[in-house]
Parts: structure tokens; sequence; C-alpha cells
């Protein structure tokens, strides 16, 4: 599988996506902004926000490269909740809406479930995601 | 992103900031340690972006205070909200993290948009590993410095006392000065000289307390200069000689007595004003070498001479 961020993971070592990344089937949930088209809801870190993978060490790196996803709408509300107590304006970064999709095995690779029901995803060079996930509602 | 409107724009910050690590991370920090060349700790807590910047919250944080926040006792909200400066610091950092803008603002004059919200306690389930290893030294820091009596009463007595607005109103301290923070010590003592200098000025007009009150906003700024300022303090309004053993309790003890004595011979004016600045330095910590005790027992002597007073007229 070819990975959207190829070139860059390929460099890194231990190997990006590390083995416990494995394809899936899987229905689940991610912060997105107003619109599903919004260029920003679909765009790893690296993108967003490149000068962050300075000074980081591989592991963190490749952490950079994928987007994040949870398992459940609850995960993915109470974990929002948790940043906006700390930073009341963390929607701009966050995003405003819960979108909904279904993430399959030609789309990437998925790492672990942490507790809180998020894991990280590396997704394929032709994944459109945009067109797999809808709005569901606001945050 | 909203403008800041009383904040006051500043070039540099006057300490340089070391990064001990996150303390909460997603896709990028939002609540981060750092650090300056004294050692005195820092947190920034991200609240805000635009096309060109993120704004960043940093503000001063006390150990005491940072175990309490990782015990669960002090939400984020309270550890900003008592900053013991008193003024908070907003950072707009660029995409290659050069500094943009930096402003300093009373702490109650925070947007509430960029304060965390009330119930913002620590979650060490979404934490970073950072921040554990963070409580763990802090408490270490905590237990070695209980021996540093003069730390205690730096840091409990005075230092939280330190108000930025009266301050700002009695001294028209210079912001470039204030926002330095190896002045706070002197910046937390002259503030408390401040009220019984003005009133050994009031009584007597001499002109030395005068100076000595005009000239404190720049000895602050001088540490080396500092000392010095203290004896004359005390020389003017407690003893010609100094004590033998120079220390800044033994002064304050001086200056408390010789204060107290002037009150007591003149409660109806000066009374009000030294009970409210007897109140200001908290009789609570009555266990630091004396001083609480002092404190204690003068306010008690203080209220009995005004009630005596009153009932008189």
């Amino acid at each position: 599988m070819e990975f959207y961020h190829q070139k860059e993971i390929e460099q890194l070592k231990p190997k990006c996506p590390s083995e416990t990344c494995l394809p899936i089937e899987r229905e689940c949930y991610r912060w997105v902004f107003d619109s599903i088209e919004d260029i920003r809801n679909f765009q790893s870190q690296a993108i967003k926000n490149p000068v962050a993978l300075n000074n980081k060490n591989d592991i963190q790196k490749c952490s950079f490269y994928a987007l994040s996803f949870f398992m459940s709408i609850e995960s993915c509300r109470v974990r929002f909740e948790e940043f906006s107590s700390r930073s009341p304006n963390a929607y701009k970064r966050l995003g405003t809406k819960i979108a909904k999709g279904l993430l399959n095995r030609e789309d990437g690779v998925a790492d672990k479930v942490s507790s809180s029901g998020h894991f990280n995803f590396h997704h394929a060079k032709n994944a459109n995601l945009s067109s797999k996930f809808a709005i569901i509602e606001g945050l | 992103m909203i403008s800041l409107e009383k904040a006051i724009s500043i070039k540099k910050l006057d300490f340089e900031l070391t990064k001990g690590g996150d303390i909460y991370y997603f896709e990028g920090p939002y609540l981060s340690h750092f650090t300056d060349e004294r050692g005195i700790d820092y947190l920034m807590n991200w609240v805000d972006l635009d096309g060109q910047v993120n704004r960043w919250l940093l503000f001063r944080v006390s150990g005491k205070l940072l175990n309490g926040y990782f015990s669960r006792k002090v939400s984020l909200f309270e550890l900003v909200t008592s900053t013991e400066t008193g003024a908070v610091f907003f950072i707009d950092l660029d995409s290659d993290l050069a500094y943009k803008n930096i402003y300093i603002l009373n702490v109650h004059d925070t947007p509430e948009e960029y304060l965390p919200k009330k119930d913002s306690f620590f979650d060490p389930i979404h934490a970073e590993k950072y921040s554990l290893s963070l409580a763990g030294s802090n408490k270490k820091r905590l237990t070695l410095s209980e021996n540093s009596i003069v730390e205690k009463v730096v840091k409990e007595l005075f230092i939280e006392h330190v108000n930025f607005n009266s301050f700002i109103r009695f001294n028209s301290i210079k912001v470039s000065c204030f926002n330095n923070p190896s002045n706070i010590d002197e910046i937390a003592i002259s503030q408390t000289l401040a009220i019984p200098l003005m009133l050994h000025y009031h009584s007597s007009n001499d002109e030395r307390i005068k100076n000595l009150l005009q000239i404190s906003p720049s000895i602050i700024c001088r540490r080396d200069s500092f000392n010095s300022y203290l004896g004359d303090v005390y020389k003017t309004i407690v003893n010609p000689k100094l004590p033998k053993e120079f220390e800044v309790e033994s002064i304050l003890k001086g200056v408390l007595q010789s204060t107290h004595d002037l009150v007591k011979d003149k409660p109806d004016i000066y009374g009000s004003i030294y009970n409210d600045w007897l109140l200001t330095i908290k009789a609570e910590y009555s266990n630091i070498n004396g001083i609480g005790h002092l404190v204690k027992a003068r306010r008690r002597l203080t209220l009995a001479t005004l009630t005596k007073a009153t009932k008189k007229k």
C-alpha cells in the first residue's frame, strides 16, 4: 500500500507505520470543520504545522503523518470537551463538528486503540476520506 | 482573533524560557511547562489562532500551586488567575515559532475566552508522560525547599500579595522592570514597605522618606542597590543604627514595630489603613521566623487601641 506521506515516512526508523498498525474495516468518528470539504479536515499535522516536526524523534514524527480518529461519538465528544475546558477556542484547531465514516482496508492502516477510544490512522495515497465521511452533529 | 485592548505591548521577555515538556498534546502542544534561568516555573497554554499566528498565554506558577494542580486540588483556571505576579503574558508565535507580538496584561483583564474553565482540573489519563515526571520532581523540590525560611517568607508571605494594579498605582513602576521575574522578591518587599513609608512620611514630612518612596520603582530594578535601600529605610524610620545582623526579616520587624508605634499614637488617622495593610500581609503564616506572631500581636494591639479610641469619641 502506498501511503499519502510515503516519501517522508519511509526514511523513519523504526519502521513507520509500525508493525502494530493494521488494515481495518471500521466505523469511526473524527472532528471536522463546518464543511466536510474543508481542506483541513483530513490533513495530517505534518502538513498543517510542518514546523512541529522540528526536534522530534522518528517515533514522534511518525505520529505526525497520521490522522486521529475515535471509536465512538462519546469518546470524540469527551476528548473535545477536555480540550475546550483548558482552551475555550480549541474548536479553532480541532474542528466544530463530528463526522462519521467507514474506513476500509484499502484506506490505510490503524494503530492500536487507546483507553480513551482514540487511534492513529496512516491513510493511503488514494484514500478519498472526505467522500467517505459525513457530518452528523455539532460539537 | 480578539485584540487585547488593556494589554501593554512589549518588545521581548526579560527572561529566557527553556521548555521542559508538554503536559497536554494533541497534534501539537496545548499546555507546556517552561522554566526560566532562575528555575522559576511557567506554564504556556494555547488560547487562539488566526491565519498568521498562534496565541499563547504564559504565566508564572509557584511550585506549591503546581503541586495542587497535579493533585487535582487546584484547577488550571485557578493557576492562571492566582498567578503570583498578578500579570500574564500573551505571545503570538508564527508558523516558524518566531515571536510576532508579546503583551503583558493584568490577569483580571484576561478575556474570558482566553481563560480555562473553572472545572479545568488535571486529567492524568490524557496528560503526556512528561506531566507525571514533572509532578514527581516538583514534589521533591517543594520538600527540599521547606528548610529555607527566607524562601518561605518571600514565597508564602509576600509574593502572594503582590498586586499588579495597586503596585502600578502606588509606584508608577516601569513595566519593563516589572516584567522581569528576577525582580519579584524586590517588588514584593518594596510593596510591603510602601504603606509604612507613606504613613511615616505623612506623619513627619521627612523629605528622606519621600525620597525613599520616589526611588523605590528604580531600586527594585537594581538588585545590587536593593539591600542598601532596605538599610536606608531602616535607618530613616526605625533606627539610625542598622541591626547587627542585616537580614530582610530584621528590617521588616523593625519597620513593623516603628509603624505600630506611629499608629498607636494616632489611631484615628492611621488605624484603618494600617489594619488593611496588616491584613494584606496575612498573619496566617505565623510560624515564619516570628514575623507572623509579630503581625498578629500588633493587629490585636491596634484593634484594641482603635476600639478604645472609638469608645472615647
